[in-house]
């Protein structure tokens, strides 16, 4: 690992540069609302600059990133309650797909995915945004702690309720 | 009807913004974190002698007074005073609050630096006064207690106190205190020029 800082510093900026995207997303993925994602994002950050010298390479390093990532999402979480999903007002409606132009289905599909993932319990958020940055099961296992079974069950049981929010079922 | 696969990629090809790094923010950050832990240390083991000190005191005061005349009393009170005022004012250095995302970052700044400029402030000013009126009041105690004895025995006292806290205060301040000075120093700095950044 780097010793000195300005290593240190090109060392994390790798590591940024090359998990930045996957970052962000889980953050959105746990925070429905953007500023407070952008917020849990800067926190993971800084919690990855100060952990980077105790990185011992015992595990690979996206999964120590993943680790810090989801650790920090939940520690955020219990520290800030109010930052827990907020549930939507009974006005707001999700765009109806098939009324708005071509170019802004995907967006709007999009912020469909963001809002059924925000209805879902806060662990199941961390569990499901690393099935979606195709992490495996067994991955997603090491990053948790959970075991690989319960993993493969658990992730079986929430990729169906999304997919049933998705499809506007309870 | 919607497949997962589907979710996937629409979730993997959604726009990431670009977030700015600031790395020096991170450094100051972390050494800010560091110092108060550091100190927060510190003032525990200080606040812990104050209190073996003044039962000690206490109990001496107690034991003794009827024996000594006011400068006995006095530099009881004196030391007793200067220990609970000088333990008040190194808290004041600590910053207690924990979760300050409510408020403006400059408001968030102006605090972390208010509270380096006051342990500063403590360090180079008022630790050299705490040293001066604490020697002046074990002048008086030893003066008082030691006034049936010989002058070359009073002498004798005063010396080896005046070089024990003169050798305390001097290393503090050459030693001691040095790092403590360029730890502030540099915080202070990185502070300000995120306040710089933000005005």
């Amino acid at each position: 690992m780097p010793e000195n800082n300005r290593d240190q510093q090109g060392y994390f900026n790798e590591l940024v540069k090359a998990n930045h995207a996957s970052i962000y997303r889980i953050c959105r993925a746990y925070l429905y609302d953007i500023s407070y994602a952008d917020d849990l994002y800067q926190e993971i950050l800084f919690q990855i600059w100060k952990s980077i010298q105790n990185f011992k390479g015992k595990s690979k390093v996206s999964t120590w990133i993943y680790r810090i990532a989801v650790n920090t999402a939940i520690g955020f979480n219990s520290k800030n309650k109010r930052h827990d999903y907020l549930p939507i007002p009974d006005a707001f409606q999700i765009p109806d797909i098939e009324q708005i132009p071509e170019k802004m289905e995907q967006e709007a599909k999009l912020e469909k995915l963001r809002f059924c993932i925000s209805q879902l319990a806060a662990q199941d958020r961390i569990i499901i945004s690393l099935v979606l940055e195709q992490k495996s099961y067994k991955e997603i296992a090491e990053i948790t702690g959970a075991s690989l079974t319960n993993t493969g069950v658990r992730i079986n049981r929430i990729k169906e309720r999304l997919l049933n929010l998705m499809e506007n079922k309870k | 009807m919607t497949n997962f696969q589907e979710l996937q990629n629409s979730w993997l090809s959604q726009p990431v913004e670009n977030n700015t790094i600031d790395h020096d923010a991170y450094v100051v950050q972390d050494k800010w974190e560091k110092h108060q832990r550091k100190l927060r240390r510190s003032n525990i083991c200080m606040s812990i002698g104050f209190i073996i000190a003044g039962s000690v005191i206490t109990w001496v005061y107690f034991t003794y007074h009827n024996e000594y005349n006011w400068p006995f009393d006095m530099s009881i009170a004196s030391a007793f005073t200067l220990m609970i005022v000088f333990a008040v004012l190194s808290w004041k250095s600590y910053d207690f609050k924990k979760d300050q995302r409510d408020i403006s970052g400059i408001e968030y700044l102006n605090n972390q630096i208010g509270k380096l400029k006051w342990q500063k402030k403590m360090l180079t000013k008022y630790m050299w006064i705490y040293s001066v009126l604490l020697y002046l009041a074990l002048v008086g105690y030893i003066v008082e207690i030691t006034k049936r004895g010989s002058l070359l025995f009073t002498l004798t006292a005063l010396a080896i106190t005046t070089a024990y806290i003169a050798a305390v205060s001097l290393w503090n301040r050459f030693y001691k205190q040095k790092k403590q000075l360029k730890t502030i120093d540099d915080l202070l700095k990185g502070f300000e020029q995120m306040r710089s950044g933000i005005e």
